[in-house]
């Protein structure tokens, strides 16, 4: 133990030393940065930092390193609860209730609600990481190949909680997310599976896309057209007190959903999304009045933002002890480590000490660094949500299609995004929950790789081993509390709030139900219902194409799939009363100015602008056009949104070697790269 | 063109000021080389793209990070070296970026290694892989060494006790295509009874054999002295064999970092009593010099006229010469001699040019063993 004491202290004080400081400071500088801007994150982050560590000591390169870790799940936040845009795959959850009670005028408690959370689930990982590199070794290396395939079984069950107002349609769609991710390599046997060819889904659906175009564009578009600004009152609400003292009034909830962030975070193979998405479902399961989730619980904010803060300090446990990564970020560390010269493994609790704790208390202290920053940006940043949204808008689609094309900076991206947008539009129009669609998403691969290994190690006798059991007993606990959650549950209406239905069931009474609209008001939903039923089949039919190994798993998902969607198509269009099943806020929806279709010709006219002239001059266009028309006069103005983005633009492209999608004008003339 | 570089390894060792180098270095390259052009490739002010087919972090990335930074002083006119990583495809669509819009006046090199070559041999036929690694001219060669070990609750004490072992041992595996199928196949041709645990990455191999669940597993030199190295002193792990080193002439002798252990081939006498040979041994050495001679390489685009390409090869070859990157370098690429000029070259076209019979030979092996039709 006195050791341990002789290498705290010292790496506390040294951290407080001018040049460390800083490059703390620095690191959470970045940090911020790259996590307000969506498609970046930490990945991005450390691949700019990486060229200074080179020279650096050691020490002073990991607070860097660190020092930009730390904040990203913090800042984030912002893009997140202020405009519905996840700013990395993480974040999806914070979407979820920050963004409604951002609508009802109260983005400044949220906000101080999710920086106080974060800055508690951030310290709270670093002091987890503490004692964790002592004992986590053996924990561990106790979950093997059956626990952890039971363990993303029982991460699946959480979507029995999310599945929105109807339970059918909620794991409908959660099959279907798990289908969705098996498009790309197979896990067992590197076969490219649904890519039609295309090396671009080779790797899949980029997450972060799929996160863009289910949850932000279709916000984009329902702001535009039903609203003016933001926030409902065009308010921005006095709330930070109010915030500070939801967090604090929820305490407990803080501390558990901390130490589950730490917890998934530890095991290798789940990532940073999953953890969101558990720790969401487990404080909807946990909360007896589950009625405002997805409509603007607190709750809902304060949790996930302490849980993703805290899981950077999990997952920082295995890459330490056996430098093993657990996520993207944390291989470019780990890259990081090799470069400064830190061997990861056991020496890190001993010889190696005084650099354990460097890491600690830089984790510890950027958190709070970052949230504090992130305070201050916070009333500022959140006056976007009471300036006239038109003007808005097209800024925000600037950032979406840069953030979009990160993922693979290839043309495909932007298709993806427009496509999958477009998905999101509908989803959201006729009720299909997209946070189980994204849930299924992020689970499939680990769920199908993680039941090859488990059944080619052990076969059926994985089922005998205790840590087995004990985790599929929770599983069915869980699915069990779903079902007593359901009876107790106070009745529903159909109302058209925004999304709000889609992640809270509803008890509903088939007897007292209304008739059914007419079959031709009832159309379009069948129509989308059965485009669904089309994709799915398609999938079925190419995955009987495939080998034996590669194949079962899609046909499971995808016969799933079809099993529910059949019914969800029966209500439709035989049911005589209206169901849960039937959604289309189009229907009782106010008269708007515009229709979906005419904001997705916008998008479309942008699409054909970058293959004319570029992104960067398209976007321009896209931008002076957008407010001329929707907003009007001055042009100088909206000239200057469009040049200063262009020239934000041109600054990212030199410093973190961007490069934008080009037009058939870069291809006929030679024009700067920021312009390409 | 040996003469050449060491001529301009002499001049820029020697401080001379750089445009009297560059003078000289011309007149040299005019001289030795009989080119048309009398101009010597300069970069100053430039700004040289370093491609990486795959997205940030992992082996080849910062492989590729280390060596610009290092590369970027040694070539003429200092110029900035920056990383484009463009993924995809498990690096066919960088691969095919590279082939297509690469600028051959020395703006652009990329990394060259296992998975990229290893897809362009297996999947030759596939329309959507349209770059042809044998085309590129490699400046920088960088071999890395492999080792299997077994874990020691099997009992396993040496490749004699391998051969006499009843039962089947486990081994975790990417897929059937990835760029440990070579162990694979080498193991399969020892005739172990090795059962593949497909879906299981690096990490879950190292953690699953750390566990125990599973019994064998391969590590390139340089993870091997970090993660298993521990496990051998903690006698958890016994090492058996690398897959060896190819010489100057071409022979698979040991690994100049394992002395002790023996290559593959010797493993293949001691258990069979015999050399390998035939397509089956043809087959194996291609995949061998995919794996480990030609493990990671940087490579210029076909076509990159000579005075560019010597520029490069004087700036590798000073490099490897250079007394920082000796010692530093280890971490990021093994501690073996590095290959540079027509060396790195030769090893990558050795490397990617496998026989028709020989490519055959791999795609029944796969098409038998796991049913997956290239």
């Amino acid at each position: 133990m006195a050791t341990i004491l002789d290498a705290v202290l010292p790496a506390l004080v040294n951290l407080f030393t001018f040049h460390h400081l800083g490059m703390l400071l620095l690191g959470v500088v970045i940090g911020l940065i790259v996590g307000i801007l969506p498609g970046l994150g930490g990945i991005a982050g450390l691949s700019l930092l990486l060229p200074f560590t080179f020279d650096m000591e050691a020490s002073m390169a990991l607070a860097m390193m660190i020092g930009m870790l730390a904040p990203l799940n913090t800042s984030d936040t912002l893009p997140a609860i202020l405009m519905a845009i996840p700013g990395s795959a993480g974040g999806q959850t914070t979407v979820l209730d920050g963004f409604p009670m951002a609508r009802r005028g109260e983005a400044a408690r949220a906000l101080s609600a999710a920086f106080t959370a974060s800055m508690i689930g951030g310290v709270f990982g670093a002091f987890v990481l503490t004692f964790a590199v002592f004992g986590a070794k053996s924990i561990i290396l106790s979950v093997g190949f059956g626990e952890l395939m039971m363990i993303t079984i029982f991460a699946l069950t959480v979507v029995g909680t999310l599945t929105g107002k109807s339970a059918l349609k909620g794991i409908a769609a959660c099959a279907m997310g798990l289908l969705a991710g098996t498009i790309g390599g197979a896990p067992a046997t590197g076969e490219f599976r649904m890519t039609f060819g295309t090396i671009y889904l080779g790797d899949g659906i980029p997450l972060v896309i799929l996160g863009l175009g289910l949850f932000a564009l279709p916000e984009v578009i329902d702001l535009l057209r039903h609203h003016i600004t933001i926030s409902e009152t065009g308010q921005l609400g006095k709330g930070w007190m109010h915030g500070l003292r939801d967090t604090i009034r929820h305490r407990w909830l803080v501390l558990r959903t901390s130490a589950l962030g730490a917890l998934i975070g530890m095991l290798p193979g789940l990532g940073s999304s999953a953890a969101e998405w558990i720790t969401y479902g487990h404080v909807v399961q946990t909360s007896r009045d589950k009625s405002q989730f997805g409509k603007g619980d607190v709750r809902g904010v304060i949790g996930v933002e302490a849980a993703n803060n805290a899981v950077t300090g999990g997952s920082l446990v295995p890459t330490l002890l056996f430098g093993i990564p657990g996520s993207g970020s944390m291989a470019i560390l780990l890259g990081g480590f090799v470069l400064i010269g830190i061997q990861p493994g056991p020496a890190m609790v001993s010889s190696n000490l005084d650099i354990t704790f460097t890491i600690i208390w830089s984790l510890a202290i950027a958190n709070i660094l970052g949230a504090g920053a992130c305070f201050l940006l916070a009333n500022p940043m959140a006056r976007v949500t009471t300036v006239p949204y038109a003007l808005i808008a097209p800024l925000m689609v600037a950032i979406l299609f840069f953030g979009a094309f990160q993922a693979t900076r290839s043309w495909n991206d932007l298709i993806a995004l427009t496509v999958i947008g477009i998905i999101g539009v509908y989803m959201k129009r006729f009720g299909w929950p997209r946070p189980a669609l994204l849930i299924g998403f992020v689970l499939s691969n680990g769920l199908e790789s993680s039941v090859y290994r488990a059944m080619q190690v052990y076969g059926w006798s994985f089922l005998q081993r205790p840590g087995v059991i004990v985790i599929a007993a929770l599983a069915l606990l869980s699915v069990a509390a779903v079902f007593w959650g359901r009876r107790n549950m106070g009745a529903g209406t159909q109302e058209a709030s925004t999304g709000a239905d889609e992640v809270i069931a509803v008890r509903y009474d088939i007897n007292t139900a209304p008739p059914a609209p007419s079959l031709m008001v009832r159309s379009p939903q069948i129509l989308f219902t059965l485009i669904l039923v089309g994709v799915v089949v398609m999938f079925l039919y190419r995955s009987f194409q495939l080998s034996e190994l590669g194949g079962i798993f899609p046909l499971i998902a995808g016969f799933a799939s079809l099993a529910l969607l059949v019914p969800i198509l029966g209500f439709q269009i035989f049911s005589t009363k209206e169901r849960t099943v039937m959604t289309d806020h189009e229907q009782s929806d106010v008269v708007t100015r515009h229709s979906n279709l005419y904001f997705l010709m916008w998008f479309g006219g942008l699409l054909a602008g970058v293959a004319l002239v570029g992104f960067s001059l398209a976007i321009a266009g896209f931008i002076f056009a957008f407010t001329t028309v929707l907003v009007g006069r001055p042009l100088w103005r909206n000239a200057l949104l469009a040049g200063g983005l262009v020239a934000i633009l041109a600054v990212m492209a030199h410093v973190l070697n961007l490069y934008y999608p080009a037009g058939l004008l870069q291809q006929l003339v030679n024009l700067p790269r920021w312009l390409g | 063109m040996k003469i050449y570089q060491k001529f301009c390894t002499v001049i820029q060792k020697s401080k001379i000021m750089p445009l009297t180098g560059l003078l000289v270095g011309g007149l040299g390259l005019a001289a030795s080389a009989g080119a048309a052009s009398a101009q010597s490739a300069d970069f100053s002010g430039k700004r040289i793209e370093a491609v990486v087919p795959f997205g940030e972090g992992g082996g080849a990335d910062t492989y590729t990070r280390y060596m610009a930074r290092v590369l970027a002083p040694k070539l003429p006119g200092e110029p900035t070296i920056v990383i484009r990583n463009i993924p995809g495809g498990g690096s066919v669509n960088g691969a095919n970026w590279f082939e297509a819009n690469a600028a051959k006046d020395g703006t652009h090199f990329a990394v060259a290694s296992t998975s990229t070559t290893l897809t362009s041999t297996l999947r030759s036929t596939d329309p959507n892989i349209q770059f042809k690694p044998e085309g590129w001219i490699a400046f920088i060669g960088s071999p890395m060494g492999k080792v299997i070990y077994v874990h020691s609750q099997t009992g396993i004490k040496n490749v004699e006790g391998l051969k006499d072992y009843k039962g089947e041992l486990l081994m975790g595996l990417q897929n059937p295509t990835g760029s440990d199928m070579p162990t694979l196949l080498s193991l399969e041709l020892l005739g172990v009874n090795v059962k593949p645990v497909l879906g299981t990455d690096g990490g879950d191999q190292h953690l699953g054999f750390q566990r125990g669940e599973l019994t064998l597993n391969a590590d390139v030199t340089s993870a091997y002295k970090q993660m298993a190295q521990p496990l051998i002193d903690a006698g958890t792990a016994v090492p058996l064999f690398t897959m060896g080193y190819a010489d100057a002439n071409g022979e698979i002798v040991r690994d100049p970092n394992f002395p002790d252990l023996p290559s593959w081939v010797e493993a293949y006498e001691i258990i069979h009593g015999k050399k390998p040979s035939g397509t089956e041994y043809d087959a194996w050495l291609a995949l061998f010099h995919l794996s480990v001679m030609s493990s990671k390489a940087l490579v210029l685009p076909a076509g990159t006229p000579e005075d560019v390409v010597a520029a490069y090869n004087a700036a590798a070859a000073d490099l490897v010469e250079d007394k920082d990157f000796k010692a530093e370098s280890g971490e990021f690429i093994g501690t073996y001699p590095q290959l540079t000029g027509e060396a790195a070259r030769k090893s990558l076209v050795t490397a990617t040019s496998i026989t028709p019979e020989a490519r055959k030979w791999v795609t029944d092996w796969l098409k038998q063993r796991f049913k997956i039709d290239l």
